[in-house]
């Protein structure tokens, strides 16, 4: 537990020899654990790096400070969620639309989206103003609510910052129907 | 709470436990609030992918070996050490010490990676179980799983203890226990089971009884029948 903390901290400094310490450390007993369900290996592979990742950008953005529980528990239930997402992805022959999946236990949700359509909104953020991408940004990837990010924009208040993002929003809305035409 | 509220606070990633269940519901009861709402999760998923893409790329580079300067004279002196190790295991018995260490390895705790600590007296019970078999501290775990096997009767409590003691190195002690257990669901439990049984009588120097667990895990369709070929390959 300490030296999770400890690796936990380091990650906090961005410290990326970190990330390749838990990947490396973890990666035998997930890939056991993960042969139990039906998933292919490439599936475990990239869940694993994803598992990872999430790790990574919930102790940057703050969603993880300490643990309550040895950080194997921790990733290995995020795993567990991602999996059982491959799972059901599986059996499907197409994508639902609109269908949000939910986990109380990491409390995620997760939805599926066609490689086109991640390409296509992909492409419309490309499209967007320096200022509306960093606005996106924060609340969508760093996690910052509207109040951190007003001071770390330096908006002058909040509501001003709320406009800007209704108007990011709605633009990038225009260029995804844009792309479909 | 107000809807925009739940949605900040759900991807600023500093949710309650209750605030995510309001959000929950309302994904099911609010048609246009949901369709707002998975508009915004599209735009995460697109962001983090982006974001992602280079992380990801330096983890799959960890998966690839490093590629090292030649060094003819250590491969030389190793190969030497190898072909005297060699000579050394030729027709002589297969070290079952040495392949037990190699194989066992605690079962993974797939029952409750639980994240919060929140819960009755039995979850309680439960995660503390797990917790002292996640941190490796078998003599804790098998006794609170004993405890909580014979208060449930569940299948997976006796399997962790029995684990448990032969991960503290009470090998025939987890014998007895194994073998004389009834499971309730066979299906979950039955070859892995074998398999450990396999290893513990490996462990004890047993090798037609190792062989025989063994076999049973060789002839099914588990990920461990693999593991299990390969090992009854190296006793013969």
């Amino acid at each position: 537990m300490i030296e999770d903390q400890y690796l936990l901290d380091k990650l906090k400094q961005n410290d990326l020899t970190a990330l390749d310490k838990a990947y490396l450390t973890y990666k035998k007993e997930f890939f056991l654990f993960a042969r139990t369900f039906s998933v292919s290996d490439d599936d475990i592979a990239d869940i694993y790096q994803d598992t990872i990742i999430s790790l990574y950008e919930n102790v940057t953005s703050g969603k993880l400070n300490t643990l309550t529980s040895s950080l194997k528990t921790y990733l290995f239930a995020i795993g567990r969620f991602k999996l059982y997402r491959q799972i059901e992805r599986n059996q499907k022959a197409s994508y639902d639309e609109q269908v949000i999946y939910s986990s109380e236990e990491v409390q995620l949700f997760d939805i599926d989206m066609s490689e086109e359509r991640k390409a296509l909104l992909k492409n419309a953020i490309r499209r967007l103003g320096d200022k509306c991408r960093q606005i996106l940004d924060l609340y969508y990837y760093k996690g910052m609510t509207l109040d951190e990010a007003q001071q770390f924009l330096h908006y002058s208040t909040k509501d001003v910052l709320k406009n800007q993002k209704s108007r990011c929003l709605k633009q990038l809305k225009e260029f995804v129907k844009k792309g479909y035409a | 709470m107000h809807k925009e509220e739940l949605i900040e606070q759900y991807f600023s990633g500093h949710i309650s436990e209750e605030a995510f269940l309001q959000l929950k519901t309302l994904l099911e009861e609010d048609d246009a609030f949901k369709k707002e709402f998975y508009s915004q999760l599209e735009i995460q998923k697109a962001i983090a992918q982006e974001k992602q893409a280079p992380l990801k790329e330096r983890l799959k580079k960890l998966d690839q070996k490093p590629i090292r300067k030649i060094n003819w004279y250590r491969y030389a002196a190793a190969a030497a050490i190898l072909i005297a190790i060699g000579f050394i295991f030729y027709r002589s018995q297969p070290n079952f010490e040495k392949l037990y260490a190699a194989n066992f390895e605690a079962y993974p705790n797939v029952i409750a990676p639980t994240v919060r600590d929140n819960g009755g007296s039995e979850e309680d019970e439960i995660a503390t179980a797990f917790s002292y078999y996640d941190n490796r501290r078998y003599a804790d775990a098998a006794s609170a799983f004993e405890k909580l096997y014979k208060a449930k009767s569940k299948d997976y409590a006796f399997f962790y203890y029995s684990i448990s003691l032969m991960a503290m190195g009470d090998t025939q002690k987890s014998i007895t226990a194994l073998e004389n257990h009834d499971w309730t669901e066979p299906g979950n439990y039955q070859t892995i089971s074998h398999w450990y049984l396999g290893l513990a009588y490996l462990k004890l120097q047993n090798k037609e009884k190792a062989k025989a667990h063994l076999e049973k895990v060789a002839h099914t369709s588990d990920p461990l029948a693999k593991k299990a070929t390969e090992l009854l390959k190296k006793l013969e």
